[in-house]
């Protein structure tokens, strides 16, 4: 009997009571033991953290939207269109496309629909695409400079023998004229009684400083890099492709391929030395399950194949003109005269080169070994959103706006080379990966891009 | 309606066809249009009339809800079309 009293006793004063509590009704508070106490207070740190980071991101980005939504509120005539800005999204090196997508899904693209303003979006996943979009739109813009003051009508002309009049072969049926200026909504009855639109002014197009049109963003140090070089490619190099560069560029794989006594899996990855690694990283797998079925002849014809589409693909192009080259070049007329602000004709909005630019660096950490590091990242990226949504606000309101620093801009957003793994630099390297090349840039060119408030001046380290 | 050259696939028509294809192609095309301005009407335009004129906002709206539309239209007319056609080869059986 005196046992079990003292056993009772002793569990009774494990917990905690008052007599106000034992007033109430309230009995004894007990804690469970101190494992479950470790795996309870472990669960609820983790968690907590986790749901406070994704409430305060969510509660960022809400905050900015917010700020900005008063442009949206404007009014637009039915003849203008908004203010564009041009999105340049790459993936980070080793990773796919989709973490970049993420940090423009998540964090700029609300705010830039709240603000009302326009956008598109160059997206790539392997390098050297955006490079040569942006670099072809300025070839472009030369070229159509050149066939409007060239003076020689590339229309081609019939010759009338009887009256011996030359009349262009625009349209010599009119059927054919009919139905190229048919439009439906002359006959369904839009405007009736309303007049037709027929000019569509560009608010990009109406600003003095072309700093203040548009806006680029960048999303990515690899998409920065790209796009910079492929503003100098445009501008710098020359028209048509030479056939030189194209060799100096692909011929170490190729001259790779033939040395080495190849298995499938490492011509596969000689042939995507362009590709960004995520597809290296798979190959092996794939040819690992692959090999056993298909013969290595086989397999070299569709890899010939693969290079002949490869180079057909006409969103990549090689260089124009590679770094050591852009000092050495003159800027040509089509260029001088039509500066100080290169328009494009159709619009009149003034071309990337001159809309104020920003650059988003997208931190990737991969790897075993920086799991503590990326967990502790995973935890702090409300700080990172607040960065972005606050640097996309600034582009949106046009706040700090400045000339680009040359060089010491190019090191803008450089902190994410830092999370580049090691590996894939080295074999960037050795393939002649575009995004591990010298950075350089050219005065001539870069006196025309403005660039957001960042201050990137190292010099004072 | 193509100006029919020599060696065609496509089917002569007499003028009588012609012209009940081009009425009924006005007809999808107005019906079409009505439809895209009613969806983007509801999608896009606010409920609040303070303002006559369009908002920033709503204008991109609907640019982006007519683009989005009519490249569906497009795109479902020619997935019909192809489906017509395998049935057409398909019957010939």
């Amino acid at each position: 009997m005196t046992e079990s009293k003292t056993a009772t006793k002793a569990a009774a004063s494990k917990g905690f009571s008052n007599p106000a509590l034992k007033a109430m009704g309230i009995p004894t508070i007990k804690l469970p033991s101190r494992n479950w106490m470790i795996f309870w207070s472990v669960l609820t740190v983790t968690l907590s953290g986790i749901a406070y980071d994704k409430y305060e991101q969510k509660q960022i980005v809400k905050r900015y939207c917010n700020s900005v939504e008063s442009k949206s509120k404007l009014t637009l005539d039915t003849n203008r269109v908004p203010r564009k800005i041009t999105v340049f999204i790459a993936p980070p090196p080793n990773d796919y496309l989709e973490t970049s997508l993420k940090v423009w899904r998540r964090y700029i693209k609300p705010i830039l629909y709240y603000a009302g303003l326009d956008y598109e979006i160059i997206e790539e996943d392997k390098q050297g695409l955006i490079r040569t979009h942006v670099a072809n739109q300025i070839r472009q813009i030369r070229k159509n400079y050149l066939a409007q003051h060239d003076g020689v009508p590339k229309i081609e002309v019939v010759k009338d023998e009887e009256t011996e009049q030359t009349t262009p072969i625009y349209d010599p049926h009119p059927g054919k004229e009919f139905k190229r200026s048919f439009d439906y909504r002359d006959i369904i009855g839009i405007f009736y009684h309303r007049p037709k639109i027929e000019k569509i002014i560009n608010t990009d197009s109406e600003p003095n400083d072309p700093k203040l049109a548009g806006g680029v963003i960048c999303l990515g140090r690899g998409a920065y890099k790209e796009y910079i070089n492929g503003l100098h490619e445009g501008l710098l190099g020359p028209l048509e492709q030479p056939e030189a560069v194209e060799d100096k560029y692909l011929e170490p794989a190729i001259e790779e391929l033939k040395e080495k006594d190849t298995t499938a899996s490492e011509i596969r990855e000689a042939l995507e030395e362009s590709s960004i690694p995520v597809e290296e990283v798979s190959v092996p797998n794939e040819d690992a399950t692959v090999q056993g079925e298909v013969k290595e002849g086989d397999i070299k014809k569709d890899d010939d194949e693969k290079k002949e589409e490869e180079k057909n693909d006409s969103r990549y192009l090689p260089r124009f003109i590679s770094p050591e080259e852009y000092s050495d070049t003159p800027i040509l007329d089509e260029i001088l005269k039509q500066l100080p602000v290169i328009k494009n004709s159709a619009t009149g909005v003034p071309i990337l080169l001159h809309q104020p630019l920003l650059m988003i660096p997208v931190p990737s950490l991969s790897g075993f070994t920086t799991i503590p590091q990326r967990i502790v990242r995973f935890y702090q990226r409300r700080f990172y959103t607040e960065q972005v949504c606050s640097q996309v606000t600034h582009l949106i309101n046009q706040d700090n706006i400045r000339p680009f620093k040359d060089p010491s801009d190019l090191l803008i957003g450089v902190e994410e080379e830092e999370d580049w793994p090691k590996h894939w630099v080295k074999q960037g390297l050795k393939k002649n990966s575009e995004w591990v090349q010298p950075f350089k840039s050219d005065k001539r060119v870069t006196e025309f891009i403005s660039v957001l408030g960042q201050d990137y001046d190292r010099s004072d380290d | 309606m193509s100006f029919l050259g020599f060696g065609n696939a496509q089917p002569q028509l007499t003028s009588e066809q012609k012209i009940s294809a081009a009425e009924t192609e006005l007809d999808l095309v107005t019906d079409m249009f009505n439809k895209l301005v009613d969806n983007c009407y509801k999608k896009c335009i606010a409920n609040s009339y303070n303002d006559g004129a369009l908002t920033t906002n709503e204008s991109t709206c609907l640019d982006r809800c007519v683009a989005k539309y009519f490249e569906t239209n497009v795109q479902v007319g020619e997935n019909m079309q192809k489906m017509g056609q395998t049935f057409n080869t398909a019957g010939k059986f």
